[in-house]
């Protein structure tokens, strides 16, 4: 199990315990965190699911090549840690994980 | 003063009602869908999701956010008929809801096989369409999908990457044949075959047997049939009511229909695009459609209700298709008319065709180059003109040219 926790915009945050290969996008929605659409359903097509994460335990891999050019053309100001969380991936190489809820 | 009333609880629908919320915590609003199933996404049906033993379903909205949202969304609840003149749509029991602005979001359905045996093919366009196909694909060892559009391309690409052996049958010469630049749809149909996919073009479907496919190039042996030869609008309530229709239900920019206080959305609406000699209507089935004209219609509500001047939609359209490893990305409305020029630079696997019309580029085709389908998608947002000679004089880097144009 890995500790999500969603910063939301108004500085309230949403934690939640997740399983091995649940992405990021969906677990928000699950949980009602404001701010994330998912519009295009985890396709990684969009930029409503977009994060930055403030804190890894363990080892998260980088963003894919289309996430990346998303986050490049999409995303007006990318930070360093932005992602799109329907390509954050749970597993038991992270213990727990913080992001904060950004701006399509 | 009574509510709205969305009628289809797809993507635009869903979209509709969320946005509505957004603008307007008071507003009675109320969903009618005729399925059974908590509102969910489409799209990965026929990409992953039917490849999965575990059939994962990705909602559109939590469990619970109806509830929480005070969205009051009836499942199982087919309506049979509208009146615009009262005001009210009759559901199947005969209850009579009034609305104050009613939305018809009803989507598709899929066309059946005509041939004999065509109940024997099953498509792909519900949850419940995958609970039935689903495990059959896990325990067939061959396949035939008929129609090689987006759903039979998808569906063809992602059973052959589980290890089955696919045929995929279409009239046409190639794959994808009116949905993308012919090269790329050539491109496509050379992939799929070099992976052990047989395709065969120019192939006339005769009979569906539980035995396979009959066809004038042979018989297809196979264990399950899967068709994926398109949908039409489901518009019989809207002309019942009197409503004005072609090929889905007219609307004009703002997404009126030609009754008043009545707005249609998503696939089953058909709206005016484009300018000059080039206007016409058109109905997409698309994610983006049902996204962007389910936000303007929504705020076009709350604009009516307002007395407000309404918004129009004026949309950039852009798809997606997820073929086993081959992902194309659609942005604009190519045409098999425009001029198709290919962006250099491309290996085995991926490919940038620019379609120009006039000299100008109206849309841009890409496969595995997410980057140019971003690019190709920012400046024909911009709606400003794009000439091939300015791709040019950017080395054929669209990313370039945006970041100048920007």
């Amino acid at each position: 199990m890995t500790q999500v926790t969603f910063t939301q915009a108004d500085g309230s945050q949403v934690s939640v315990e997740a399983n091995n290969g649940e992405h990021l996008m969906k677990l928000a929605l699950d949980n009602g965190v404001e701010g994330i659409t998912g519009a295009c359903g985890g396709s990684c097509m969009c930029a409503t699911c977009h994060v930055t994460v403030d804190s890894v335990t363990g080892e998260l891999a980088g963003p894919g090549e289309m996430e990346a050019e998303i986050l490049d053309m999409e995303v007006d100001e990318p930070q360093e840690t932005s992602r799109l969380c329907c390509q954050v991936f749970v597993s038991s190489d992270i213990d727990s994980i913080n992001v904060t809820v950004q701006e399509g | 003063m009574t509510g709205i009333v969305i009628i289809g609880a797809g993507h635009a629908g869903v979209n509709v009602a969320a946005s509505l919320r957004k603008q307007d915590a008071d507003l009675a609003i109320t969903i009618l869908s005729a399925e059974d199933q908590i509102p969910y996404h489409r799209p990965p049906l026929s990409k992953k999701a039917v490849f999965d033993e575990a059939l994962p379903i990705e909602l559109l909205q939590a469990n619970g956010y109806y509830e929480k949202a005070n969205i009051d969304l009836r499942l199982s609840t087919p309506v049979t008929s509208i009146d615009t003149a009262g005001q009210t749509v009759t559901l199947e029991d005969g209850t009579q809801l009034p609305y104050a602005q009613l939305v018809i979001a009803t989507g598709t359905t899929l066309r059946a096989m005509p041939a004999p045996g065509g109940e024997l093919a099953q498509g792909v366009y519900t949850y419940a369409d995958i609970q039935y196909l689903g495990p059959r694909i896990q325990a067939a060892n061959k396949i035939a999908v008929i129609g090689g559009g987006f759903i039979g391309c998808e569906v063809a690409a992602g059973a052959l990457k589980m290890g089955k052996q696919v045929s995929l049958l279409i009239t046409g010469p190639r794959a994808l044949r009116k949905a993308v630049a012919p090269i790329l749809g050539e491109t496509v149909t050379k992939l799929h075959r070099e992976n052990g996919m047989d395709v065969r073009t120019g192939c006339r479907v005769q009979e569906i047997t539980p035995q396979g496919v009959s066809t004038d190039q042979g018989f297809v042996e196979a264990d399950v049939v899967i068709t994926g030869i398109g949908a039409d609008a489901n518009m019989q309530l809207a002309q019942d009511a009197g409503l004005h229709t072609q090929h889905g239900i007219l609307v004009n920019e703002f997404g009126h229909t030609s009754a008043a206080h009545v707005y249609a959305v998503g696939d089953v609406a058909e709206f005016p695009y484009g300018f000059g000699d080039n206007k016409t209507t058109l109905r997409l089935e698309s994610i983006q459609n049902a996204t962007d004209q389910g936000a303007i219609v929504a705020a076009n509500i709350v604009a009516e209700r307002q007395q407000q001047e309404a918004k129009a939609y004026t949309p950039t359209p852009w798809f997606w298709s997820d073929q086993g490893d081959l992902k194309l990305q659609m942005a604009g409305l190519g045409s098999l008319d425009a001029e198709h020029k290919v962006l250099p630079g491309n290996t085995e696997t991926t490919l940038t065709v620019v379609h120009l019309q006039d000299g100008e580029m109206i849309a841009v085709d890409t496969l595995n180059v997410p980057g140019n389908h971003l690019a190709g998608r920012k400046l024909l947002e911009m709606k400003k003109p794009i000439t091939w000679a300015m791709i040019e004089d950017c080395d054929f880097d669209l990313k370039k040219l945006f970041k100048q144009l920007r």
